[in-house]
């Protein structure tokens, strides 16, 4: 059985790298993949912590099956997405989609 | 229900139906309102005749006749007083109903053809709305003088305040007939205060406002003097406000801005008798308050002898007629202000002379103008000539103003000087002996002065060369005619066999035979003037004194600087701590509001990644609670 610090410290770095990629990153398909990193995360979390617990259903690997398959099914609607914005308007910049925003100058009336 | 009750119920009844009934008849046509308010009218005259009849000597008199039922005042527990909204039926109540019924009788057939057409832009006729608030008004003035409780009397006293508003206003296009209206409507509701208060004083004083009870009481000494003077100089105030006497006389000659019959109606009848008829009604209640007496002799004594000046420098002849009825209102609270039986039948003998010569004077002042087209005095002449049987009644009219006998002015107006004289000779009236004296030195001037303003107005509008014109309709010069055999043969009322209410008046041999020669004096003078070329005595008068009376004396300026202004400055006070006080919190909170939405507007980017970091944070905030959360338990 091998020590749980590691399993714990990916988890880390997976989460912080989705956090980085969802925030910072401007390509909707980079976004994407931190949004991926964050549910993988997730998932390995449940796994670890099931394993650290003496659970006799084993309800954390069964959540972490459910998260794969969300993941999936998330993974090709979100791709449908981000190619119907790349046919709208020829890029697939996060930044370039406003509309739900308040307009600048009707903030200062 | 006895015969007197239901002439008293009738009489208040029938003309209250006839308004309530005149607008929906008007709006079949106007022969149906015509019909209505001829026929309210003369239903309350025969109800009046035949209470007069019954109570002829004075002796039968019938009290608490059920009107509206019972309201009360107080806690009846407590021995609150219970206000029992009840009519009378009286001689007084008789004799004044007669002089109300003829004259709104004469004023609904006259109006009837004064009023015809569709009138002009500015003075459209709306006959039927006028038609109603006459029989309103009839009905008012009989409330107020059948009514046996003085809360029911208040009601008909505002009614008719009411009522008078929207006859002097009638023509409402016209912004002075606006403006009088809203005028007699101020200036009158001014007194009305001081009345409101009256009778809440007897309510509470005396503790009962039914008026057979105030009368049995005024006489016990039951009830504190200073209780009766309070009461009787608060009822004053209203009553010096309904009857135009000084100080608050300025909405009278403004209100001839109203059709020429609604003058006749409340100069003759209604609205200014309407004081002389309370103070009658509670005259024991006056008696018992000898200060009231003397302001009241006072009062008269000013107006009578001043607004007859002021009538001669006028130059219109329905502001003539209007000072003369605040003059001769005055003379009738003369004889009232004597404070004996004599003094109260003279004044009540003047007030039916007067309904009928002033109804008399007004109905014939209509048809002069729609002779010439005109009110003013410069524009008449020679009515002698071009319209004679006109020119003889209202000769008649003018002649009894001026006191000259056989009319009925003169007997009245000398019964109500022989009252005072003898008080003033004698004593043994509840007023102060001076005080009748100089009320019966004011009374002769008075004599003199009318006399010869009524001869100006003779001279100027009968007399002159002219040709014969078109005549006047029929329903007209009916009335007239009917008044002119009245005011001739009204004399009679005071001769044994009169009614019992009028029988203690009197005429004197002295005050008969000075106030003859005074009357004959001014009426010489004013017609010796004919030989002028412009035939008026007034134009005698040096300029500015003329310019001083003519304006009534300036009164209206010293009203504007004392009262209006004030007023209304006060107003626009009011009116910018409104808005720019009060309203400023509200509409801050309006500004407060929208600031604050603008900032947290300014939060909605559209940025996804801005509104993910918010949702990382909320995150990472919400974690955090729960681990302190955690770790604290």
């Amino acid at each position: 059985m091998i020590h749980l610090a590691g399993p714990y410290l990916l988890v880390a770095v997976l989460a912080g790298l989705g956090v980085y990629g969802m925030l910072a990153r401007r390509h909707a398909v980079l976004v994407l993949v931190g949004a991926e990193l964050l549910v993988n995360a997730a998932a390995l979390l449940l796994v670890t912590v099931d394993a650290a617990t003496a659970d006799p259903l084993l309800s954390g690997q069964a959540m972490a099956l459910f998260v794969v398959t969300i993941a999936a099914a998330e993974v090709g609607l979100a791709l449908a997405v981000v190619l119907l914005l790349f046919r709208r308007r020829a890029s697939s910049d996060v930044r370039d989609a406003r509309e739900l925003g308040e307009v600048a100058r009707q903030v200062r009336r | 229900m006895s015969g007197l009750a239901a002439t008293a119920v009738l009489a208040v009844v029938a003309p209250a139906l006839a308004a309530a009934l005149g607008l929906p008849a008007g709006r079949r046509s106007k022969a149906a309102a015509v019909t209505v308010g001829v026929a309210g009218a003369l239903v309350a005259l025969v109800a009046a005749v035949a209470e007069a009849a019954l109570t002829w000597d004075g002796s039968r008199v019938r009290t608490g006749i059920p009107l509206l039922g019972t309201a009360l005042a107080g806690d009846p527990a407590a021995g609150g007083p219970a206000v029992d909204l009840a009519l009378r039926a009286d001689d007084l109540g008789g004799v004044v109903g007669v002089a109300v019924g003829v004259v709104a009788l004469a004023v609904q057939v006259y109006s009837a053809a004064y009023l015809h057409g569709p009138g002009t832009p500015d003075a459209p006729t709306r006959y039927p709305a006028y038609a109603a608030t006459v029989s309103l008004f009839t009905a008012a003035m009989m409330l107020v003088v059948h009514a046996d409780d003085l809360v029911l009397l208040l009601v008909g006293w505002e009614v008719m305040g009411l009522a008078s508003y929207l006859l002097v206003g009638h023509h409402s296009e016209r912004e002075a007939a606006r403006a009088a209206a809203v005028k007699a409507f101020l200036v009158t509701r001014v007194g009305d205060v001081g009345f409101l208060l009256g009778v809440v004083v007897l309510l509470v004083g005396a503790g009962t406002s039914s008026v057979t009870e105030l009368l049995e009481l005024a006489g016990t000494g039951q009830v504190a003097t200073s209780t009766w003077t309070a009461a009787a100089l608060l009822l004053l105030a209203g009553i010096v406000g309904k009857s135009a006497q000084f100080p608050l006389h300025t909405w009278l000659p403004d209100a001839m801005e109203g059709p020429t019959p609604v003058s006749a109606l409340i100069h003759a009848a209604t609205m200014v008798a309407a004081g002389v008829a309370v103070v009658a009604k509670l005259y024991a209640v006056f008696v018992a308050a000898p200060a009231a007496l003397v302001v009241l002799a006072a009062l008269s004594a000013v107006t009578m002898l001043g607004a007859a000046l002021a009538a001669l420098a006028q130059s219109d002849l329905k502001r003539l007629l209007a000072w003369s009825t605040v003059s001769q209102v005055a003379i009738m609270f003369a004889g009232l202000s004597a404070g004996t039986a004599e003094g109260r039948a003279s004044g009540l003998a003047h007030l039916m002379s007067h309904a009928a010569f002033k109804a008399l004077l007004f109905l014939a002042a209509g048809c002069v103008a729609h002779l010439v087209g005109s009110n003013l005095l410069r524009d008449m002449g020679a009515l002698r000539r071009t319209a004679p049987r006109l020119a003889v009644t209202l000769g008649i009219g003018l002649a009894a103003l001026a006191g000259l006998p056989p009319l009925n002015g003169f007997f009245s107006k000398e019964a109500v000087i022989t009252s005072v004289e003898d008080v003033a000779l004698h004593g043994g009236g509840a007023l102060d002996q001076q005080a009748a004296a100089v009320l019966m030195i004011a009374g002769y001037a008075t004599t003199f002065v009318t006399a010869l303003y009524a001869a100006r107005a003779a001279a100027v509008v009968l007399l002159g060369e002219g040709a014969a014109a078109h005549g006047v309709p029929r329903a007209m010069e009916w009335p007239v005619v009917a008044l002119a055999v009245l005011t001739v043969l009204g004399g009679a009322l005071l001769l044994p066999g009169g009614p019992a209410l009028l029988a203690g008046a009197r005429v004197g041999l002295v005050a008969a035979l000075v106030g003859t020669l005074l009357a004959g004096a001014g009426v010489a003078v004013g017609l010796l003037a004919a030989a002028r070329p412009d035939r008026d005595v007034a134009a005698a008068l040096p300029g500015r004194l003329a310019a001083v009376l003519h304006d009534g004396y300036r009164l209206d300026a010293v009203q504007d600087a004392a009262v209006v202004r004030p007023a209304r400055a006060l107003a626009r006070l009011v009116v910018t701590g409104d808005r720019d006080v009060v309203d400023a919190y509200v509409r801050g909170t309006a500004a407060a509001s929208t600031g604050a939405g603008g900032l947290l507007r300014r939060l909605q980017t559209g940025v996804v990644a801005g509104q993910l970091g918010w949702v990382f944070a909320g995150a990472v905030g919400g974690g955090l609670l729960a681990l302190g959360l955690a770790v604290a338990t």
